[in-house]
């Protein structure tokens, strides 16, 4: 199975062909993958090199040129590096673009903190005009991109791209998609947590609901869906990035809210991505204490 | 209602979204919380304009000085339920209000641009005067006309674009990257016609489409929203790709260019550098920088000047007296095979 990644620029080179006013800027990252695109289409395959606050930039040019960029490198030099970028040479200036991350937040564990980028998700919420979608599994990657490309009329998307992938696909849908129903609380798993989120539950009382789009936030859905007053975030970024989403939308009613995700703390560790996980209580069995913990179930 | 920006081809990003004017709205000064006059706020009109001067000039004696954010208008932030109400007080109709697609609600006073006064072409003589009217000061230094004479020419005998072909996507682009002290921008703006000059006296002021650093979203004409320092060159490349990707035939059928202004200090910022090397490069031969020189670095460019160091980048390069029109206009001209830079040297800063 091809990874996100890969999947990603397949679909982004066949929207090239299909759509003349469809670009792709890149620095460096995945100009290999792009490298048959950008023999058909090199006015439109733009590779500006390592230079991450250029490659934003010149993806607002493009569109204040009138076509639509995928602006497309690892999540620390896309949102990190290059933020002031985002924030006046997209946003501010009213032009729109699709940003694609890989890396997501320990994807690069062996890599370090250089190339980690669980904040990303926070930072880019702070940007008007930004939808930010979390695909779970390669196979949701060419609606999640067709859709954020077929949304550049209204607004721009943040796309968040990992190696780490749920077992299987589901329908890309803008809001949350009950998995599983149970009584006791609501869990909803954003991307790939949800295979994680299914194993760590298990035998337990609660509804899993599933979400690719965490910007918007679906809060009229999880109204709809909350049987009982206890409602678990599980995010595969910074905890607690959807914490105000999910109080805004329960803001009339008694609620608890229990966030998991990546922590505050600089590990320093290297190793694997599921040894990170472990590391911040986001594999099966850390999931699984805390949920327990938080219904008072253990 | 009359459109704001005429047709465009729907695919321009600024075709998108600049909307419709709101009827009714006019622009209105002195929201600033300076005190004096000003601060009663009152509508200004064509007409108005002459009385507004008077009373800017007892309000900058009497209510000391300007509110001055790098934020623009509202310090950075939309307009508060207060200063909505205070807007709505004095403007009858909408309240700018905040919209996903045009910020706080696009142009706000393109109805208001009466169409006649368009026609009356101001001179370059007459650009101080409107300065005045925006910075109340009679007298102007070197540091607030150091792109005067640049904009001017650009404006009067460079760029293929006017008023009535704002939105067509093969009028040349000029972006002005470096945002600070816009006064003599507006002015040039509003002697070409681009915007009424009865918007000049608001300058700053709340309900004001002219902030201290200019908004493209507020200002017909304005190509981009400045003021953070190192922007405009960056995306003037993405700008001069776009327009070769689009292959868009410009007006007289020349292809459109991009021409960017940036500050000698400005280029302190990186991320020039990284426009700079790139657009070598690869060739862009549609792009042309213009650097006012007011050796304002504090570290300088060294023995060769900044021409040295986009030279050897691969960019044509030329230095002419930023005060030289006749200069001027024949280096901006100039085209070549690759990217192409014009310092324009004026006055130190005093």
């Amino acid at each position: 199975m091809n990874d996100m990644r890969t999947v990603f620029a397949a679909t982004a080179s066949a929207l090239l062909d299909e759509d003349p006013l469809a670009a792709v800027v890149l620095a460096e990252i995945s100009a290999d993958l792009f490298a048959k695109a950008a023999a058909r289409h090199p006015e439109r395959v733009l590779n500006v090199g390592i230079r991450e606050q250029l490659m934003v930039s010149v993806g607002g040019g493009l569109a204040l040129a009138g076509l639509r960029p995928i602006v497309h490198t690892y999540a620390p030099f896309l949102v990190e590096r290059a933020f002031e970028q985002v924030k006046l040479d997209l946003a501010h200036q009213g032009g729109r673009a699709v940003l694609v991350s890989i890396g997501a937040s320990y994807d690069a564990a062996r890599g370090g903190r250089t190339h980690q980028a669980p904040e990303d998700v926070a930072l880019m919420d702070t940007v008007p005009g930004f939808s930010v979608v979390v695909p779970g599994h390669p196979d949701e990657v060419p609606d999640v991109l067709g859709t954020a490309v077929g949304a550049l009329n209204s607004g721009s998307t943040y796309v968040r791209l990992s190696s780490e992938a749920n077992r299987s696909a589901l329908p890309v849908r803008p809001g949350l998609q009950v998995v599983r129903s149970g009584r006791e609380a609501v869990v909803v798993a954003v991307g790939p947590m949800l295979s994680v989120v299914l194993d760590a539950v298990g035998d337990l009382d609660v509804t899993v609901a599933y979400t690719t789009s965490v910007r918007p936030f679906d809060g009229e859905g999880l109204r709809g869906l909350l049987a009982s007053s206890s409602v678990v975030l599980v995010e595969p970024y910074l905890a607690g990035t959807s914490a105000y989403a999910v109080s805004s939308a329960l803001a009339g009613r008694a609620h608890r809210l229990l966030s998991l995700g990546v922590g505050r703390t600089e590990l320093r560790r290297y190793g694997t991505p599921s040894y990170h996980a472990a590391l911040h209580g986001l594999d099966a069995t850390g999931i699984r204490r805390s949920v327990t913990d938080f219904l008072d179930l253990s | 209602m009359q459109e704001c920006g005429g047709g465009g081809d729907g695919q321009d990003a600024g075709g998108g979204v600049r909307g419709a004017a709101e009827p009714g709205v006019g622009v209105v000064a002195g929201l600033e919380r300076g005190g004096g006059p000003a601060e009663r706020g009152h509508r200004v009109t064509a007409a108005g304009v002459a009385e507004q001067r008077v009373e800017g000039h007892a309000a900058g004696q009497a209510g000391g000085e300007r509110p001055l954010t790098r934020g623009g208008v509202w310090g950075g932030r939309p307009p508060g339920p207060a200063e909505q109400a205070a807007h709505q007080a004095i403007v009858p109709g909408p309240v700018l209000g905040l919209s996903a697609e045009r910020g706080w609600g696009g142009w706000p006073m393109c109805s208001a641009r009466p169409a006649g006064r368009l026609g009356s072409m101001r001179t370059y003589a007459e650009l101080p005067g409107l300065m005045t009217v925006m910075t109340g000061d009679e007298k102007h230094g070197p540091s607030a006309t150091s792109t005067l004479d640049v904009l001017w020419v650009l404006y009067d005998q460079v760029l293929r674009v006017s008023p009535d072909r704002l939105e067509d996507p093969g009028r040349d682009r000029f972006l002005l990257s470096k945002g600070h002290g816009p006064a003599a921008y507006y002015a040039v703006l509003a002697a070409k016609g681009f915007i009424p000059e009865s918007w000049l006296a608001g300058f700053g002021s709340a309900g004001s489409a002219l902030g201290y650093h200019p908004d493209r979203n507020l200002v017909p004409g304005v190509e981009i929203g400045s003021g953070s320092l190192g922007h405009g060159l960056p995306l003037g490349v993405g700008l001069a790709h776009g327009l070769i990707a689009r292959g868009l035939p410009g007006l007289d059928d020349r292809a459109p260019r991009v021409f960017v202004l940036v500050g000698d200090a400005e280029l302190d910022e990186g991320s020039n550098n990284e426009a700079i090397v790139y657009a070598g490069a690869v060739g862009l031969a549609n792009l042309i920088v213009v650097a006012v020189d007011n050796q304002s670095s504090s570290y300088g460019w060294g023995a060769g000047g900044i021409e040295a160091h986009f030279a050897v980048s691969g960019w044509s390069v030329a230095r002419v007296s930023g005060r030289d029109h006749a200069a001027l206009s024949s280096a901006l001209s100039g085209s070549g095979s690759g990217p192409r830079l014009v310092v324009a040297s004026v006055e130190g800063k005093s």
